[in-house]
Order: structure tokens, then sequence, then C-alpha cells
């Protein structure tokens, strides 16, 4: 599958087709890299480069038992770039959720922006675009969800989506919260990480 | 909730919410794809 400018839309992975709750309900949002696997210094190119943060398959399990699905939100640029194609890109999010589902955890469905920063996609975050697509195709309520992340990007995805949200400092989160003068920090919820956000989610 | 509503009022956020085919009006949400 080769990219175009005429396919601006983001990709959506699952193993639960057609997933759509009678009653409007609530969910977490995810971001992938540096939230649930390691960050890579030059993306995620192959499957053994799949690193989890510690107590990330803990978290998911954790908000799997309040029967709440999770919904992963990524931008894959390495697509758009020419960096891997996006049957490799599509290949590595099948495996990290086999992999997690293999743990005992589950991931109800990935939402890839797999565009070029330049292409001007609407999916890219920190559009809130993903969420708003996922709202609509599972009939999720957004206002009573969550979004964890660990860059102020999607940070801006969860404010413009209306969504409640947890900077992790995991990944890219400790660099970036330490751009924020006091009266920024006091604006976000902070965790350690994904299993510390889990605990405040359900505290 | 109020500081929800406040950063929605802000130009970037506002911004990325029509982008993504937020009615500011309305707030209806209008997909340009499906």
């Amino acid at each position: 599958m080769t990219p175009n400018k005429k396919n601006l839309q983001p990709l959506v992975i699952t193993n639960h087709e057609d997933i759509k709750y009678a009653i409007p309900q609530s969910a977490v949002f995810l971001d992938r890299d540096g939230v649930i696997i390691e960050e890579q210094p030059n993306y995620l190119r192959s499957e053994d480069a799949i690193n989890y943060i510690p107590g990330s398959i803990q978290a998911i399990k954790d908000i799997n038992d309040h029967n709440i699905p999770i919904i992963v939100v990524t931008n894959q640029s390495a697509v758009g770039r020419k960096i891997i194609s996006l049957d490799q890109a599509t290949l590595l999010n099948k495996i990290i959720m086999k992999d997690i589902e293999n743990r005992g955890a589950k991931i109800t469905a990935i939402y890839m922006c797999y565009h070029h920063p330049e292409d001007n996609c609407p999916c890219r975050k920190p559009s809130p675009m993903m969420p708003f697509l996922a709202k609509k195709q599972m009939n999720l309520d957004l206002e009573e969800s969550y979004f964890i992340g660990d860059t102020l990007k999607d940070m801006e995805t969860a404010t413009a989506a209306q969504l409640k949200s947890i900077l992790v400092l995991t990944g890219h989160g400790r660099g970036e919260y330490k751009t924020l003068d006091a009266t920024k920090r006091s604006e976000y919820t902070i965790a350690t990480d994904l299993l510390d956000a889990t605990h405040k989610l359900f505290a | 909730m109020e500081k929800m509503q406040e950063g929605l009022q802000g130009p970037d956020i506002a911004k990325l919410r029509t982008d993504a085919g937020v009615n500011l009006d309305s707030q209806e949400v209008v997909l340009l794809v499906e």
C-alpha cells in the first residue's frame, strides 16, 4: 500500500470489527510511542525494537478490568517520510495488539495517521480528528474519556477533542514537562508513567 | 470543566477544531473523512 495525496485519512486497525456501543461509552485514548512502548530515536522500524515500558501492559489490563475500551491514537510519519512502508507500519501495530493480547490485555483499536507533516492531512495530532472519528465509529462519549500521552501535542489533541488528559513523564514527557512554567504545570495532571496514570484514573 | 471551556476558546485550539470539522457556533462535528 502506498500513501498518496488523495488518501489523507487515518488507518484504523482493529481485531474487533464494527464495534459500535449501544449507548455512548467512555474510553481511554493512549499515545503509543513513549507511553506503551519505548520511544525509538529514529522511528519504530522492526519488531525487534518493540520494548514495552515497565508497567504499561499491567496498566492496560487495569483499564480492561473496568470494561473501558482503549483506543490508541498515534502519528507514524515514518510512512509519509518513506522510512517504512504503510504495510510495515500496519504490521507493527498488529504485532503490538497481538502481543498485548497474548499477555492477557486488550487494545480495542489503533487509529494511525501515517502522513508526512507537510501533507497537511486532517488527522495528524494535535488535530482532534482521530478521536472524533473514533467517537463517530464506536459511539464514544469524549467528555467522559481520557487521553494519556507524553507530549504537549497529545495534550492539545485532548483539549481540542474535549477529552480529559494526563501527561506521563515517560518518552518525551519529562522533557516536555521541563518546558512548562509553573502556571502551565498546574493545568496538567501529571503521572510518572502509564501505570501511575491508571492509578490516578481509578483513585 | 471551566478550564476545558477556556482551553477551547484559545485561538490555536479553535483552529484545530475547525480544521477537524467542528462548527464553532453549533459545536457540531462534520467529519471530512468517514
